[in-house]
């Protein structure tokens, strides 16, 4: 028995523990020093930077935060759903909105692409010719 | 009976998540996504029921309150893919900001042209970054989440259909530039049909979520001036 609790302490509680420290980090770098970053964008980058320089080992929250990852969509659901009260609201604008975002998303993929594809080539190209 | 709902909306999401995993795990259709799938059976179900958002949000509000969480966990899968970063910095950095800003001003200029009142551009800035993101950039820009979750939606499905498509005819055959345009046009979604062209362009993809999220979310001030002074 001891052992199981030992164990769900060490891959459920602890890695939800650090993770939730970093949220609270950043969160509180959001209020009281850079205010143009979101609390949780904070706290990723200093979770990131953290596992960088090993300050939180990864092997600790490997197979925790591997679950969440996976899960993520999940927890998007209930906001998903809130589009049953937003749609018929902005119904007169509908048809524009929709218009706007697939030529919007059209221009980004061949933009996008074409660049990559010009950048690749051309960075190939000079390691050739060095 | 009233306290019944939240644990019962809580359960039936679950369900209905997973239901829609193993469906997906057989079949990868886009629209089989759990996202999508599980989001367009719960809309239809609250629909024939005649039940309230706000009932279902009352166990729904549990679930999102994990978000942040959501967020700081993205670290992981960048802290995965931080050799191909650190190799590829350049690349995928001005990729990433030249793809925010064709979003961005691609956006300003047709809602200038078919006059979209401001509070929506607000919303839809983000609408290439992945959801979880978008959310916060929206509260952020003062913008409404539900129209931020519009946007985000309707660019990776379509970009998850399209991509593929668009990029044979502009002829974009490079593995590393595929996996970027599907990254950071259509975040997740584009990510699955990506993973299915090969390792190269998954990765590229999976990489280009993060990078183009932070980048889309720090150039927000940026952003939201501009809106203000173009348009009405």
């Amino acid at each position: 028995m001891m052992v199981y609790i030992k164990k769900l302490m060490l891959n459920i509680m602890l890695p939800l523990g650090i993770i939730f420290t970093f949220q609270l980090l950043g969160n509180l770098i959001n209020k009281y020093l850079i205010n143009f970053l979101p609390g949780p964008i904070i706290g990723m980058l200093l979770l990131l930077t953290a596992l960088i320089f090993n300050i939180v080992p990864y092997k600790i929250i490997e197979v925790f935060t591997a679950f969440l990852v996976k899960h993520i969509s999940f927890f998007l659901i209930p906001t998903n759903i809130s589009l049953i009260i937003i749609v018929p609201k902005i119904q007169n604008y509908f048809i524009r909105i929709i218009l706007m975002l697939v030529i919007s998303l059209i221009s980004v993929i061949i933009v996008t692409g074409t660049f990559a594809n010009w950048y690749n080539k051309k960075t190939i190209k000079g390691d050739a010719d060095e | 009976m009233n306290n019944l709902y939240p644990l019962l909306s809580i359960i039936i999401t679950i369900l209905i998540y997973f239901i829609f995993l193993k469906i997906y795990n057989l079949k990868k259709h886009i629209l089989l996504h759990p996202n999508i799938a599980a989001t367009i059976i719960l809309i239809s179900l609250l629909y024939v029921t005649e039940i309230p958002f706000e009932v279902y949000n009352s166990g729904g509000k549990y679930i999102t309150s994990f978000l942040g969480v959501c967020i700081v966990v993205l670290a992981i899968p960048m802290y995965q893919k931080i050799k191909l970063l650190k190799e590829h910095f350049k690349l995928i950095i001005l990729t990433s900001l030249i793809s925010i800003y064709t979003s961005f001003f691609s956006m300003l200029i047709l809602a200038k042209i078919l006059k979209v009142p401001k509070v929506f551009v607000y919303s839809l800035i983000p609408k290439s970054i992945t959801s979880a993101m978008a959310i916060e950039a929206s509260i952020f820009t003062n913008g409404n989440q539900s129209i931020a979750i519009l946007g985000v939606m309707v660019s990776g499905i379509l970009g998850a259909i399209i991509g593929r498509f668009v990029l044979e005819k502009i002829r974009v055959n490079n593995p590393i530039a595929r996996g970027c345009a599907f990254g950071m046009s259509a975040h997740v979604l584009g990510t699955t049909q990506a993973l299915e062209e090969g390792g190269i362009t998954g990765s590229f993809s999976a990489i280009s979520i993060p990078v183009t999220g932070v980048l889309t979310i720090i150039n927000l001030p940026l952003f939201t001036k501009l809106v203000d002074n173009i348009l009405k």
